[in-house]
């Protein structure tokens, strides 16, 4: 190769890799403030060391990657539009032949005249585009996570704060536990909500602040508590309660709802209904029920409104019964209403409870059937046989109000044809066609 | 590669002197010339196919013949046949073919057995009659005209025939400053006539001088590339080609491409192939080697438009080079 375009070729070598070393250098700070961004938000410490680690990595990069005389021919040809004389030299500089001479000095006069500014001009890598996206989408999504997971009043800060302040408050309580238990039990309680919730506002870590730091003043060097005056007590419970309004929001909502207030009274009183008639040892089994007669608006955890085995029911009956209540809500046991005829046993009283049946109406009589067979007490199935159950539904039967479309339709067909008036002329013959039909049945 | 340029630049101006407009044609036919190639030209009746051949004759130093091809000619009538001689043996004699320039008039009215006898004349450069091969005369050059409209009574040229043709070149109808500029110099007294400027040494030599141009590595990918895209089960194939096309350009079509190239190249005053001059000569070189299927012919595709589809899709470049 001529020593021309030797020196144009390190010239634009040297270019390449400056550029190269840009842009690399671009793309990592890109990849680096991702996990910058990931860092904030998630609290992490990360050394600002490491932003000198993308220099080295894109000199390394920008050095080590090889660039072809082949492609900086190409690279030159395109520039400086030289309709591929430079790689066409490149390739048969070694053959003697006049043209290639020629094309060889042609070549070398045409790069001296050219302004290499124009070759490899600077301009970022479209990866970069993408790599810019990155960061963008990492801080957006982040951002978006805590917006959802944390309170929509608190700023992205305080809601990692939420966390931590959670702990401390469960630490607090913890210290408070031999000398005021009643307290330290809801904070401890109050400090696991936050922690999982990570819903904290910014009074209630204020407060919380000046709880933990009056607490701080009275714990001594040993760490035993004193005692707390009663301003602090009153702090701590007023803060509690704040705080327990704003966790659960769910119960204010509760509060607020006059249709389940009705329900939740409703179902109040038939629990306090079946209290009074079952023992303390067996809660809520509605077997004791003081009328002993199926009553739907009597019945524990159901509301007037039908409602079974809604939360607050949960809260005052163990789980097991509101399922059972449920399976029972449309059912009614003809089993027991097919032995009514024979015997005067009841509905209700068999309502299902907690654990296994018991037998409450006695076990075998001493009565026979005319066959000899033992009679039971009524009402009480025992060992095998048939138990019939009829499912009722709430609605009445339904009727379908649509006209017989068939019939309606043939008519509506046949109608113009009887109408239509057949022409004098072809009345004999149709008369006649029909006759001869007649008569051929 | 001056005296290149300047014997082209000559015999263009000499047939423009007689020729009407198709300066490109005119380009292109000289082109075929310097490249060793023959051409198809294809244009309505009175267009001046013939006039150009004829025109091109008078500009060059070399024999001339013309043939007129009609459904009655027989292969004998152009090749030669062997005739009783006064000394009652057998003495071959030349025919029409044995000529350097050849105006094959409407070569699609003959019979395909006529058309055939053309094949070896065309590729090899000679003839072989009762077993005995006779050389053609160096630069041998067959220049074919058809009737694109006319189409009862033709046979249209054979695949293997089409082949042949280096170019195929069609005329358009001229604008309206041509016609103009044609009754001008046709109806005047003095009517222009074009003077001889190459000989056939000199043509021959050109010929040899155009084989030296060097080609790229990746000018002959591109045109490699370009060959292979007509084709529809390639790889490079376009969505057009797959669709329209039964059978792309054979290997005589890379040929004609980068010999075309190398001329126009010469041409451009540049001693490299570049990748514009295989785009100029991607149109003549190959619209007749791209046979299209039943669908194609339906749609009335033209093989243009493939090229044109393929020169678009296919990149100069499969590799770019690096990006920093």
């Amino acid at each position: 190769m001529k020593p021309e375009m030797v020196k144009t070729f390190i010239k634009i070598r040297w270019k390449i890799r400056i550029i190269s070393f840009i842009n690399w250098l671009i793309e990592l700070y890109l990849y680096l403030s991702s996990i910058y961004i990931v860092s904030y938000f998630f609290r992490l410490d990360i050394r600002l060391d490491y932003l000198g680690i993308p220099i080295v990595l894109a000199a390394i990069f920008s050095v080590v990657k090889p660039i072809r005389d082949r492609d900086i021919a190409i690279i030159l040809d395109k520039d400086l539009a030289l309709e591929e004389r430079v790689i066409t030299t490149l390739e048969f500089d070694h053959q003697e032949s006049p043209l290639v001479s020629n094309l060889i000095i042609d070549t070398v006069e045409r790069l001296k005249n050219s302004n290499l500014k124009l070759v490899c001009r600077f301009r970022l890598r479209k990866r970069l585009l993408y790599a810019m996206g990155i960061p963008i989408l990492i801080f957006f999504s982040l951002f978006i996570y805590n917006s959802i997971q944390f309170s929509r009043n608190l700023s992205l800060s305080e809601g990692v704060v939420a966390s931590e302040k959670g702990k401390e408050i469960i630490s607090l309580a913890q210290q408070l536990r031999s000398e005021k238990p009643e307290i330290a039990k809801r904070l401890e309680a109050l400090g696991k909500g936050i922690e999982e919730k990570k819903v904290l506002q910014k009074e209630n870590i204020a407060t919380l602040d000046k709880i933990t730091k009056e607490i701080d003043k009275e714990t001594d060097s040993s760490g035993n508590t004193k005692n707390i005056n009663v301003e602090l007590k009153k702090i701590l419970e007023l803060t509690a309660s704040k705080l327990d309004m704003e966790n659960n929001p769910s119960k204010n909502n509760q509060e607020i709802s006059p249709q389940r207030k009705e329900s939740n009274q409703t179902a109040e009183d038939s629990n306090r209904g079946n209290e009074k008639g079952s023992s303390p040892k067996e809660p809520n089994t509605g077997q004791d029920n003081s009328s002993g007669i199926l009553d739907k608006n009597n019945m524990p955890g159901i509301g007037k409104n039908g409602n079974t085995g809604s939360s607050e029911d949960k809260t005052t009956n163990p789980p097991s019964q509101a399922g059972s209540r449920e399976d029972n809500g449309g059912i009614k046991d003809l089993g027991e209403a097919s032995s009514k005829e024979n015997n005067t046993i009841q509905e209700g009283g068999t309502l299902p409870g907690k654990g296994e049946r018991e037998n409450k109406l006695g076990e075998e009589t001493p009565r026979k059937t005319e066959e000899g067979a033992p009679q039971f007490v009524p009402g009480i199935p025992k060992g095998e046989g048939e138990i019939k159950i009829e499912i009722k539904g709430f609605g009445k039967a339904t009727s379908s109000n649509i006209p017989e479309a068939g019939g309606d339709v043939k008519k509506s067909a046949e109608d113009p044809l009887a109408k239509e008036p057949i022409p004098p002329e072809y009345r004999e013959a149709i008369r006649l066609y029909f006759e001869r039909l007649k008569g051929e049945r | 590669m001056e005296d290149f340029r300047l014997a082209f630049s000559k015999a263009k101006l000499e047939i423009s002197k007689v020729i009407v407009g198709y300066e490109e044609i005119i380009e292109q036919v000289l082109i075929a010339l310097f490249s060793g190639g023959h051409i198809l030209l294809e244009g309505l009746p009175g267009l001046g196919k013939t006039l150009m051949v004829k025109t091109l004759a008078d500009t060059l130093d070399l024999s001339f013949s013309r043939i007129q091809f009609t459904p009655d000619l027989m292969p004998s009538d152009i090749i030669g046949t062997n005739i009783m001689g006064q000394d009652r043996s057998f003495h071959f004699q030349p025919g029409p073919i044995f000529a350097q320039i050849i105006l094959a008039d409407e070569i699609n009215r003959a019979t395909p057995k006529t058309q055939s006898a053309l094949l070896e004349a065309m590729q090899e450069h000679s003839v072989t009659v009762s077993g005995n091969l006779h050389r053609l005369k160096e630069p041998f050059f067959v220049m074919a005209t058809q009737n694109p409209i006319e189409m009862e009574g033709t046979y249209p040229l054979p695949e293997a025939q089409l082949d042949r043709f280096f170019f195929k070149l069609k005329l358009d109808f001229p604008g309206r400053q041509e016609l103009v500029n044609i009754i001008d110099r046709t109806t005047n007294p003095i009517i222009p006539r074009a003077e001889r400027i190459l000989d056939g040494e000199t043509i021959e030599a050109k010929k040899l001088e155009v084989r030296e141009v060097p080609v790229a590595t990746p000018v002959k990918d591109y045109a490699v590339r370009l060959i292979l895209a007509t084709h529809p089960n390639s790889e490079y194939s376009t969505s057009f080609v797959k669709r329209y096309v039964r059978y792309g350009a054979s290997p005589r079509g890379v040929q004609a491409l980068i010999l075309g190239a190398k001329v126009k190249a010469l041409i451009e005053g540049r001693f490299n192939v570049s990748f514009s001059d295989i785009r100029y000569v991607a149109k003549p070189a190959l619209r007749h080697r791209i046979i299209l299927n039943f669908e194609g012919e339906a749609e009335g595709m033209d093989t243009d438009e493939l090229i044109d589809n393929i020169i678009e899709e296919i990149p100069e470049l499969e590799n770019e080079p690096i990006k920093p």
